[in-house]
């Protein structure tokens, strides 16, 4: 039941991290806000979230599995998070203010 | 003749995408489909529908089931051709072994049997095999096809060619040009991370096709690349042969010597002996594992000449929670029982060589990465058939003749749907032929090809619409059979094994259930599909009869 639970929270801070890299595109930050420019501090902080959440994913997956397995985990996670997060800018971009301040 | 290098990688891309995308499109999707074979086999074996079992005890059913073991007929037919004289009655046996995996619940076990009297090759030797019930040491029909192992497996990485193992280079240099695909699609695309997580869903059909085939190609990035290289490493013993051929000698010099310094018998000594205790080693080998920290069961067992006075047995440890195969061999004298070798860790590049084979055929235990797995393979899917839809759609208006427009799209169709509606017919003559009909598995696979080629024909007949609209009937139709074909297998597992959902949720018995769900998911989409497309069709139809209308106008006056 833990792993099941790391696995989870894995695969959000996947989706998470995906998110917050999305974010730091004009074209994506225009989907959701409809501002046609991105707000000049946000950029560096989004990706550091970005980049944060994908190695804390990265931990989680570690902690779950043995390291060979974990690995492959992580990086599956990551191209699901990709998939789900262009698709959601895509249909549902309000769905990503839950990333924004 | 081009002018950069970003010219070149398109024109590579684009041709070699366009002609091996066909075939890469059924590789992907088999290869999902394998990821789930044993769970395939479960659905239609309903008399292997029990929980995976470990290696049983030797004593009580390998013993037996291993002396039963005889060689392959066509094998001991094709050796009478080798050999000088007569081949006698009993051949000896080299090894026996026995592998399975934390799904199986049947067991397979094989055996090599020493072929004399080869003037050209003194270690001749055969094959023999057969799936048991480890509960009983029951030998299970050899009558009936494993179609998730047996067919859908073997389909993906060799085509069921077996000639001259025609089917696994074919599908190696496949491999290897989806690799060329992968480094020159990133040559060519212009903004690999700036539109990583681009989809325009609003941007006419082109730009959106070529906007998923560059999505599902750059997030997958790192599957495509790793599964096309570890396909062709799997492999490698069959493209480069140089063990066998050209450095035949060395190597065998070497496994000799490797032998001789484990103290593991190479050879054996034609001298009859008792065997020890092999449950008592199993016992042993299992022991030392949890000594190690690595607890573990028995996932693949060698017993090497048999009842010979130099016979050794090989425990490996299953390799469920890791992504090696196997591994941790430990090895005892078969006559004494005593220890004889414990493999020491492996060098880096042996454990990186294990790391990537194992990635690829996946025998350990984590569903979720399974079902990533299928999700990875069937974007695989996905990135290669709107690479040739975005071809096609782009060349459309250049392409002269109407028949290179129909065989283009009529190929498509049976590629795609004619698949997917041939994988679903052989399950449904799988549950439509009584179990005991002789020659059963051949049924299914002739249902398998006669679908697909009469998806084929169906989808040229039906192209010929296309002279009047920009979508050919054959994608509604076939797919309207999918969902009608997917339907019928889970109402046909019901009648004719009364394993309803209701029943296999409530147990739970996962195989089952879940490719229930997955064929009811398959039907209730393909259905939703084909709606919209025959939507799209009919709207197509009547718009353009204005149009038409008009042109016949004009052409009359």
């Amino acid at each position: 039941m833990l792993k099941l639970i790391l696995l989870v929270l894995a695969m959000g801070f996947s989706l998470s991290g995906m998110a917050w890299l999305a974010l730091t595109k004009k074209a994506h930050w225009y989907q959701l806000s409809g501002e046609r420019s991105l707000p000049h501090k946000k950029p560096m902080p989004y990706r550091l979230l970005g980049y944060a959440a994908l190695l804390i994913s990265l931990a989680l997956c570690i902690l779950a599995d043995n390291i060979s397995i974990a690995i492959l985990v992580w990086v599956m996670s990551m191209t699901l998070a990709v998939i789900c997060i262009a698709f959601t800018l895509s249909f549902r971009p309000q769905w990503l203010r839950l990333f924004v301040r | 003749m081009f002018n950069s290098l970003r010219q070149a990688m398109a024109w590579l891309h684009t041709w070699f995408g366009l002609v091996l995308g066909y075939l890469l499109v059924v590789i992907f999707f088999f290869g999902s489909l394998s990821v789930f074979d044993r769970e395939i086999d479960r659905w239609v074996l309903p008399e292997t529908r029990f929980e995976p079992q470990v290696i049983p005890s030797y004593s009580e059913i390998l013993e037996d089931a291993f002396s039963k073991l005889t060689p392959d007929p066509d094998e001991l037919a094709e050796a009478r051709t080798r050999v000088e004289g007569e081949l006698p009655e009993n051949l000896r046996v080299l090894f026996w072994g026995a592998y399975t995996t934390h799904r199986d619940p049947t067991l397979s076990i094989f055996a090599e049997y020493a072929i004399p009297n080869n003037p050209d090759d003194p270690y001749d030797h055969i094959h023999g095999h057969a799936t048991i019930d480890p509960r009983n040491g029951k030998v299970l029909s050899e009558d009936h096809l494993n179609i998730g192992s047996e067919f859908f497996y073997p389909l993906h990485y060799s085509l069921h060619l077996h000639w001259k193992n025609l089917g696994y280079f074919i599908v190696g240099f496949a491999a290897l040009m989806m690799l060329v695909a992968l480094v020159s699609g990133v040559v060519i695309h212009r903004h690999l991370f700036k539109e990583l997580f681009t989809f325009r869903r609003d941007k006419h059909y082109q730009r959106r096709v070529l906007d998923l085939h560059n999505l599902t190609g750059v997030a997958a990035l790192p599957f495509h690349f790793f599964f096309a290289l570890t396909g062709l490493i799997v492999f490698a013993y069959i493209y480069l042969p140089v063990s066998e051929t050209l450095l035949a000698k060395p190597a065998f010099e070497y496994a000799m010597q490797e032998a001789e310094e484990k103290g593991l018998p190479f050879e054996a000594a034609g001298i009859p002996a008792a065997t020890a205790s092999v449950d008592e080693m199993m016992a042993e080998a299992k022991r030392i594992w949890a000594l190690r920290d690595a607890a573990g069961e028995v996932g693949f067992l060698l017993v090497n000449h048999p009842g010979d006075q130099n016979s050794y047995v090989s425990v490996f440890r299953a390799g469920t929670d890791t992504v090696s195969l196997v591994g941790q061999g430990i090895h005892f004298d078969g006559h004494t029982g005593e220890l004889l070798y414990e493999d020491p860790v492996h060098t880096a590049i042996a454990g990186l060589n294990e790391f990537l084979i194992g990635l690829h055929l996946q025998h350990f235990e984590h569903w979720p990465l399974r079902w990533l797995y299928v999700f990875g393979g069937l974007i695989g899917c996905v990135c290669i058939a709107t690479g040739f839809l975005f071809f096609v759609q782009k060349r459309k208006r250049e392409l002269k003749s109407k028949f290179g427009l129909r065989s283009v799209d009529a190929f498509a169709v049976t590629t795609i749907t004619g698949m997917l509606l041939a994988t679903v017919a052989i399950l449904v003559a799988n549950r439509l032929l009584p179990a005991d009909t002789a020659g059963k598995g051949s049924w299914e696979i002739a249902v398998f090809c006669l679908t697909w080629l009469l998806s084929m024909a169906h989808a040229f007949w039906r192209s010929a619409a296309l002279k009047k609209q920009a979508l050919s009937p054959a994608w509604h139709e076939q797919s309207f059979a999918i969902a009608a074909l997917a339907l019928s297998a889970v109402l046909l597992n019901w009648i004719s094994t009364g394993d309803h959902l209701l029943v296999t949720l409530a147990e739970p018995y996962w195989p089952v259930a879940s490719f229930d769900l997955v064929l009811m998911v398959v039907s209730l989409l393909s259905f939703i599909i084909a709606r919209r497309l025959h939507r799209k069709v009919t709207v197509a139809l009547v718009g353009a009869q204005p149009e038409e209308r008009k042109r016949e106008e004009v052409s009359r006056a």
